[in-house]
């Protein structure tokens, strides 16, 4: 009897916190299927590295998702080159202010000095969704 | 013995509804995502013309596909910089400048001053849809 209850009541604790774990990880699965990004710079033009001579590379990343990312890009991991950028080297400001909703473009402020007559790789990774930029540094 | 019928009657009551939940979650995020993969391939949009005459620059695209698309969710690259909505001198779609969407079959008209000469010029629309040309 006592044995039964003690079953039972491991059994009723233990499927509680699956449960609730269930429910996050059904969250977040939800959040990463909304979610989608796309870098909009143009690779042709010079406006993405060293635009106004302070060797920062300047992304533009669109929220194509159904997702709101954060509008501080604190969700956002980026690497240039297989390196991974700090948050101190990075900055994003999120065009005409406001949330950073489907349709909204924000510009990524990275501070990395890149070798000239090189080609040069950024992923910026949101919620799991990789975005690879390829370009050319002359 | 009816004691542990009854805790696991009490887990699966537990258990069931939050599964439950998480998998509608699951799926209903799954189909919002078909729904953005069936607009993006139905989108499609093309140069009707670029021009520039000395200050302003003037873009004309057309709407070649099925879906309507939003003229304040779209984006023009000039030389790579992003012309944000105030930086725009006007935005038309078939003549009439309080149109916000744009049908297909309709032509959107951005009219511009950049700061330089414009070379390259590049439009995205919601979806990410993009298309590039050099400006003659």
């Amino acid at each position: 009897m006592l044995v039964a209850a003690g079953v039972a009541g491991t059994l009723v604790t233990n499927v509680s916190e699956i449960s609730e774990s269930v429910d996050t990880y059904g969250s977040d699965v939800a959040e990463t299927i909304d979610t989608d990004i796309e870098i909009i710079s143009d690779p042709g033009s010079n406006a993405v590295y060293n635009t106004s001579g302070n060797e920062n590379i300047t992304l533009l990343v669109k929220n194509t998702g159904a997702e709101t990312l954060a509008a501080d890009g604190s969700g956002l991991d980026v690497l240039v080159n297989g390196r991974y950028i700090t948050d101190g080297n990075l900055t994003v400001t999120v065009r005409d202010t406001g949330p950073w909703r489907r349709g909204v473009v924000a510009e990524l402020q990275i501070n990395q000095k890149l070798a000239t007559n090189d080609e040069h790789r950024v992923v910026v990774i949101a919620n799991e969704n990789r975005e690879v930029f390829q370009f050319y540094v002359p | 013995m009816a004691v542990l019928f009854i805790g696991l009657f009490v887990a699966v009551g537990i258990a069931y509804p939050t599964v439950q939940a998480a998998y509608d979650e699951r799926r209903t995020a799954i189909q919002d995502r078909d729904e953005r993969a069936l607009d993006l391939r139905n989108t499609a949009i093309e140069f009707k013309n670029v021009s520039y005459d000395g200050t302003e620059l003037t873009v004309n695209i057309s709407n070649n596909g099925s879906t309507t698309l939003s003229v304040q969710r779209s984006d023009l690259l000039v030389n790579g910089v992003l012309q944000g909505q105030r930086d725009l001198d006007s935005v038309s779609v078939d003549g009439n400048t309080d149109r916000k969407l744009w049908q297909p079959g309709e032509v959107l008209s951005i009219v511009v001053t950049p700061n330089e000469k414009p070379v390259r010029v590049k439009f995205v629309t919601e979806q990410g849809v993009a298309i590039t040309t050099e400006v003659t």
